[in-house]
């Protein structure tokens, strides 16, 4: 009989091997209710860990609304409501359809979507588009006509237009964007400039043969054009799939899902299949984008792009992406001290992603929770601030709870020490 | 200080200045014959310092031979050799013309140029688009006929469509340009992969807007999508227009001009006008992209893109381009150690040009041949390689060859200090 440690390192092992033999391919844009693993027409998923209607943040229940609205699932505000309270309209994390979303992570059924296929698993994952840079959007807890107008629009142009140049291209291959970006100053989660300028470049040769009409290719290049960290959202959807064809691998801790829902912070870990382990969500530590906004106005840590960090990038590559570290008023020895911790608590390192800066080390990859509450560092998360009624009011950086890591290794013993 | 000592301070100062205050505006692609001032019919322009026509480098030599043909100033090479040999073409340097031109930087009356203007200082540099075929057509015909066709398409679609953008769009900032791509890995001499996205950003939204075909759109946008360089040759434009216009101050003793035509390493001089100061250039020390390459098939540091290292980009900002230091089994110190050598023999820094790597460290800018002649330290360039018959198959780095410094220092002795 082996013994625990040996089996916890080798589920361990195939678990990182997994991540790092990931192969994230663009396949497709498409509504999700067409995509979606049981996605329904009257379903609204939100960023992960699940809530219920009455716990959630002022941003999550505002997003859900305008959802509801612009779906025309309900025509005010107070009957969407009530279609919530009498579960008419069903609220469910992103995470539990292979999903991930930014912000409220927001998905209703006619949502365009990233669909991500991991090649080398036969996986997908998916994520909603992005809407754009602006300061109100529906994935940051804001909901008006012009939003509903710009969400229309992805439905009806730029999702059927993307999804036939990213057809016609055979796929985009997301992993090697990945790659590249961080050589170019990206951590690929506050900072994704590089990726999106690469998936510009790629989808903007196919896009001429598949756009309707020159009319509309010139509004959706115009708006990939403003939209500097759009393809963020195909990175998650990328990170989300390498992860899931972990996800259930016996007795390995490694962690498959961090996620936050303005309230709460989750995890998954591999060997203890679905379950979510929370802990109250941490408040970000960052730069405000106009001086009136402080602290007091911030909501807790929110959304699904943590799914960056859990797949080795974001806060885990700071050394990669030194501008990131405006947001901190840190510097760029800070930001290796931080890539440097992270190693500390992860189980290897991704020799597909390599920091120029550190001489192409590999990035830190595969979070262990014993090696969490052993070393007392939690993992670090590049992220943005939401105001707690809705909209972005800054960027910065925080840390995942150590709560959550300390519950799921006690699940772990449970289940596993158990004769 | 003596008097004459802050006499060039002073100017060195006002020089630098004009370097921080450069605003470059890309506005326009002519063909050379319509932007480049005093540009004829039979003139053929190259990289680097003037050179004879007998001790011209091979690509140097099949580029003008080549651009004899395309222009039709000649039916064949013989021709084309017997009228450059008896003067009825004219070689002569880019630099001499307002240009210059990436790698053997052949630019005829109808190539297509990219013309910047530095607002600031109200001067205008121009630069040619393309650096010519791939290494890997070994065969010279094969490469010689591959290389006129590029001209051609160059001059006839994407220069049109370029010039249309361009000015659609009322004129690209460079300097913003240059600024963003330098905290994404470019250190915009050898690495220009950001900027070349960050132009096409700026492009794309005028190019699908042109009144042209879906064809010729296509063919434009792909080009553009493909060439990882590109962002060069507008790079290069802006710099030539900022050195221009740092050109020609009395007493200045910063250099406005490093080049390369294969066989010399040439500079100027701000205080010096217009004479260069030559030595013969040295072998670039790099990564060959093939093993079949060595270095015998190779030619001495070539081109005038050293003009980037002019203006205190390329290999004085290694530091922001780590990746660059796989060419020369570097590490990301050495990076680092080049960019604070190059500060040592540098008047400045440009504000607009941070370093993120070195916590926004500003990048060092204006060459003082003082410096150099005094610390023994040559600027250090970026740059490609290229192989005899033509075409880059390499990339790596190189040393400014110290004697033309100290050549220039003892001009600049030998004409001011008679005034004193």
């Amino acid at each position: 009989m082996v013994d625990l440690k040996t089996r916890i390192n080798q589920a361990n092992d195939d678990a990182l091997r997994i991540l790092i033999s990931g192969r994230p391919t663009l396949v497709d844009v498409q509504p999700a209710i067409d995509v979606v693993p049981g996605m329904r027409r009257n379903m609204v998923l939100h960023s992960a860990p699940p809530i219920e209607w009455r716990d959630m943040c002022g941003p999550h229940r505002k997003s859900v609304v305008g959802a509801i609205l612009w779906e025309g699932l309900a025509s005010t505000p107070e009957q969407a409501e009530s279609m919530i309270n009498s579960r008419e309209v069903l609220i469910e994390p992103c995470h539990h359809h292979d999903a991930v979303g930014a912000g409220t992570g927001v998905t209703s059924a006619s949502t365009p979507m990233f669909v991500v296929r991991n090649e080398k698993y036969g996986n997908a994952a998916f994520s909603c588009l992005s809407e754009g840079g602006t300061l109100n959007l529906l994935k940051w807890g804001c909901y008006d006509e012009p939003i509903a107008t710009n969400l229309s629009w992805q439905a009806e142009v730029l999702g059927p237009a993307l999804g036939a140049a990213v057809r016609a291209l055979g796929g985009v291959d997301v992993k090697s964007i990945i790659t590249r970006a961080v050589q170019m100053g990206d951590e690929c989660h506050n900072r994704s400039i590089a990726a999106h300028g690469l998936f510009y470049r790629e989808i903007a040769v196919a896009l001429l043969d598949t756009a309707p009409d020159r009319d509309s290719l010139a509004a959706c290049i115009d708006f990939l054009t403003q939209a500097e960290h759009f393809f963020l959202h195909g990175i998650m959807a990328a990170a989300k799939a390498i992860l899931n064809a972990a996800a259930g691998t016996e007795c390995s801790t490694m962690v498959t899902a961090m996620a936050r829902n303005g309230v709460d912070f989750g995890i998954r870990v591999a060997g203890l299949g679905d379950e979510w382990f929370t802990a109250p969500a941490n408040y970000v530590d960052g730069l405000y984008f106009r001086s009136e906004w402080g602290p007091a106005d911030a909501a807790p840590d929110l959304g699904d792009s943590s799914i960056a960090e859990t797949v080795g990038l974001g806060g885990f590559i700071q050394a990669a992406a030194p501008t990131v570290q405006s947001y901190v008023g840190g510097t760029m020895q800070q930001a290796i001290n931080n890539t440097r911790e992270m190693e500390t608590i992860c189980i290897g390192v991704n020799p597909d992603v390599r920091i120029p800066s550190l001489d192409f080390d590999g990035a830190p990859i595969g979070i262990d929770i014993r090696k969490v509450v052993g070393t007392g560092t939690t993992p670090l998360i590049d992220t943005a601030i939401t105001h707690r009624e809705g909209g972005l009011i800054g960027a910065g950086q925080v840390r995942a709870p150590m709560g959550c890591f300390e519950n799921a290794l006690r699940a772990f013993s449970r289940r596993y020490r158990a004769p | 200080m003596t008097q004459f000592q802050s006499q060039i301070e002073a100017a060195n100062q006002a020089t630098l200045k004009v370097f921080q205050d450069s605003r470059p505006i890309w506005f326009d692609v002519r063909p050379a014959i319509d932007a480049l001032p005093g540009m004829t019919g039979d003139v053929i322009l190259h990289a680097g310092p003037p050179i004879e026509w007998r001790r011209m480098c091979e690509p140097q030599r099949n580029g003008a031979i080549c651009a004899a043909l395309f222009e039709g100033l000649a039916g064949t090479r013989v021709e084309a050799i017997a009228r450059i040999e008896a003067g009825d073409i004219l070689l002569a340097p880019c630099h001499d013309y307002g240009a210059v031109g990436g790698m053997a930087g052949i630019t005829s009356a109808s190539t297509p140029v990219a013309m910047v203007r530095d607002e600031a200082n109200e001067s205008i540099g121009c630069s040619l688009l393309f650096q010519g075929p791939r290494g890997q057509l070994r065969d010279r015909g094969q490469y010689e006929k591959e290389t006129v066709r590029q001209w051609r398409w160059l001059a006839e679609v994407l220069g049109p469509v370029l010039q249309s953008a361009v000015r659609v769009k009322g004129g690209i900032d460079v300097r913003q340009i240059a600024a963003k791509a330098l905290q994404m890995g470019d250190e915009c001499h050898n690495r220009n992969s950001a900027g070349s996205v960050l132009l096409l950003r700026e492009l794309l939204p005028s190019l699908v807007r042109l009144r042209v075909d879906s064809a010729t759109l296509r063919d434009s946008v792909e080009y553009l999508s493909r060439a990882e360089q590109f962002s060069l040759c507008v790079s290069m434009a802006a710099a030539k227009a900022v050195a221009e216009a740092a050109g020609g101050i009395a007493h200045s003793t910063i250099v406005t001009t490093l080049a390369r035509n294969g066989i010399d390493f040439g500079i100027r001089v701000s205080g010096l006008g217009d004479t260069w100061f030559t030595a013969p250039a040295n072998p670039v020390d790099g990564l060959l992209f093939s093993s079949e390459w060595g270095e015998k098939d190779t030619v001495a540091d070539m081109g005038d893109s050293s003009i980037m290292e002019t203006v205190g980009l390329g290999g004085y900002v290694q530091a922001a381009a780590p990746v660059l230091q796989q060419f020369v089994g570097g590490s990301f110190q050495r990076a680092v150690r080049l960019s604070e050598e190059m500060q040592e023999i540098t008047a400045g820094v440009l504000p607009d040009y941070r370093i993120p790597n070195l916590d926004f460290a500003a990048a060092p800018v204006a060459t003082d041949i003082r410096h150099v002649v005094r610390t023994g330290i040559a600027p250090i360039i970026d740059t490609a390689i290229a192989h005899r018959k033509g075409g880059v198959i390499g990339a790596g780095q190189t040393r400014a060859p110290m004697d033309c410094f100290s050549e220039a220092l003892v001009a600049f002795a030998a004409r001011y200090r008679e005034n004193q």
